[in-house]
């Protein structure tokens, strides 16, 4: 079974776990954000490194369920109550919804993979940050302020989650949770489905395997995740705006996965905390210089460790072999288990 | 029963590259296809599959048509296929490449009895399929094809660039499913040792159409009669 070693997993949680005890508000805040966008770059180490779909778009579902939270919270949906609860709830299924029809409708036209599909993802995050930014009712290029945030009942009135303690906590079990989820999905059988479609569709076919609803089951589950991811980012901040939906975002995310490995999701997610961490420490320093920095980063990165930084890793202590990642990883792999 | 009537398939719409072939299989029978590289074999065998354009003709399975049908479909209905060269996904482990033929069929998992027709296959079930000899990957694909438990099982050169003593396992295996679980084998083969072991009737394609069609006991008696066609 292609799995991840789970010690790395356990050491990377339990560090995040024990971080309350240590770090400021302030800090916790950060790691908070980067969780959520945590959320985001599994669904795509799902998406791309699992399912093989470079996906140019992962961020339209993460801002479709950030926009679907506020419009919930702020009661601006008629017909449904204002309330913070059901826009989280909705969220994950709006973006999943959103990419079953988009997903449906590319997959159908046989625009499954390489690069129609990913011009085609990439056009449809401009559309979306295109249709925020002249929609009124989505506030325009402004987005949507003053979204409620969570609140549970509390012996002293409601309580509402606005701490970073709190909103820490709750970021920590959602991404947590989710993570353990796609790593139990990789290790089962229907996860080797994924990836015996991912690298040969029509070979797969014959054996019996329907290519288009495996795809079509991943893009749908990964944009739920991104969505849970949006719902998330919303509750945290208060405010929606268009560049949650667009290409610069997605662009960001595969940077993340790129630098730590989309062959895992472990090693997704430390790419996405590590370089959300560093920009925030050289980003003011560097300014305008940052996303040059950052280029030639991932240019290095992809160039010598292609199976990402963290995945490459992964890839030698056990045998995860992530398949198509890397002929170097796969090979690393191969000698470990012989 | 597996039947074609004027079947034709192809990707080019024009001309495709097999045409006007009619052809029966049975269970319990083997029959070979063969022909010179570029004669139309691979494109007879994945037309019947669905894997290339369908362009005309009947295929029928057991009465039923599925001419037209999707690959997957086609496979489910119980046509397994081994495809020329390795076949097998590399970067999955020896047991995951034979899970997914089990579940492209609906079940959980092969059956345990499978790995035993080749135990040293059985020895790698954890290595990845890419660690496996080619000869090795061969048999693979093969016994992922059977773990769909399929009635017809189609191979593409089997025999091609693998070492002798595979060979001869192949053949050996192939003989036993035709004798004891009946199953229906359209064979693609250049190899005669391998043809004349094991098939009851051979086809001939030229230039994508059917030329000549006899048994193997001909074949064993006058094996000249196809070595012009193989340019042998």
């Amino acid at each position: 079974m292609s799995r991840e070693p789970p010690l790395p997993a356990l050491v990377f949680w339990a560090v995040l776990g024990l971080a309350p005890l240590v770090a400021p508000g302030w800090l916790l805040a950060q790691l908070a954000q980067h969780l959520g966008y945590g959320l985001l770059a599994l669904s795509l180490a799902w998406v791309w490194g699992q399912a093989g779909l470079l996906s140019f778009c992962q961020a339209l579902f993460f801002g479709s369920g950030a926009y679907l939270f506020a419009l919930l919270a702020l009661g601006r949906i008629p017909g449904l109550p204002d309330s913070p609860w059901l826009g989280l709830l909705c969220a994950p299924l709006f973006s999943a919804l959103l990419a079953f029809l988009l997903g449906l409708a590319l997959l159908s036209a046989r625009i499954g993979s390489g690069a129609a599909w990913a011009v085609m993802t990439l056009v449809l995050g401009v559309i979306a940050e295109r249709v925020a930014v002249t929609s009124p009712w989505l506030g325009g290029s402004n987005g949507l302020v003053g979204v409620p945030p969570l609140a549970v009942p509390w012996p002293s009135g409601t309580f509402e989650l606005v701490d970073p303690l709190p909103l820490y906590l709750l970021l920590f079990a959602a991404t947590a949770l989710v993570h353990l989820a796609l790593a139990r999905h990789i290790a089962s059988p229907a996860g080797a489905l994924v990836r015996a479609v991912r690298d040969d569709a029509l070979r797969a076919a014959h054996l019996g395997i329907d290519p288009l609803r495996l795809r079509l089951f991943v893009f749908t589950g990964a944009a739920a995740i991104a969505g849970l991811g949006g719902g998330l980012f919303a509750a945290q901040f208060g405010f929606v705006a268009p560049p949650l939906l667009g290409l610069g975002l997605s662009t960001e995310a595969l940077v993340w996965v790129a630098v730590g490995g989309r062959g895992s999701p472990l090693a997704a997610l430390v790419g996405t905390l590590v370089v959300k961490g560093v920009e925030e420490l050289l980003g003011r320093w560097l300014e305008a210089w940052w996303p040059l920095a950052m280029g030639l980063v991932v240019v290095a990165v992809v160039l010598a460790f292609p199976a990402g930084l963290v995945g490459g890793l992964l890839a030698r202590r056990g045998r995860p072999v992530p398949a198509d990642v890397a002929g170097g990883a796969r090979r690393a792999a191969v000698r470990t288990s012989s | 029963m597996l039947a074609l009537t004027g079947f034709a398939a192809g990707w080019h719409r024009g001309v495709p590259a097999v045409q006007d072939v009619d052809l029966e299989l049975a269970e319990g029978r083997v029959l070979a296809v063969l022909g010179r590289n570029g004669a139309g074999k691979t494109t007879l065998v994945k037309g019947v599959l669905g894997l290339a354009p369908w362009r005309s003709g009947i295929v029928r399975l057991d009465g039923r048509r599925i001419d037209g049908w999707r690959p997957e479909r086609i496979a489910r209905a119980g046509i397994g296929f081994v495809p020329q060269g390795r076949g097998v996904f590399p970067g999955l482990t020896v047991e995951e490449n034979l899970r997914l033929g089990a579940l492209g069929s609906g079940r959980r998992r092969p059956e345990p009895a499978l790995l035993a027709r080749f135990p040293h296959l059985f020895e790698r079930r954890d290595r990845p399929a890419e660690a496996l000899s080619g000869g090795e990957q061969r048999q693979l694909s093969i016994l992922r094809a059977l773990a769909g438990r399929p009635r017809f099982l189609l191979l593409d050169e089997p025999s091609e660039g693998v070492q002798p003593t595979i060979v001869e396992a192949v053949a050996a295996l192939l003989l036993e499913l035709v004798e004891v679980d009946r199953l229906g084998i359209l064979l693609v083969e250049q190899d005669l040792d391998l043809v004349l072991r094991v098939a009851h009737e051979c086809l001939v394609l030229e230039d994508g159409r059917p030329v000549d069609w006899f048994s193997a006991a001909e074949l064993a008696a006058r094996p000249q009669r196809v070595e012009h066609y193989l340019g042998l």
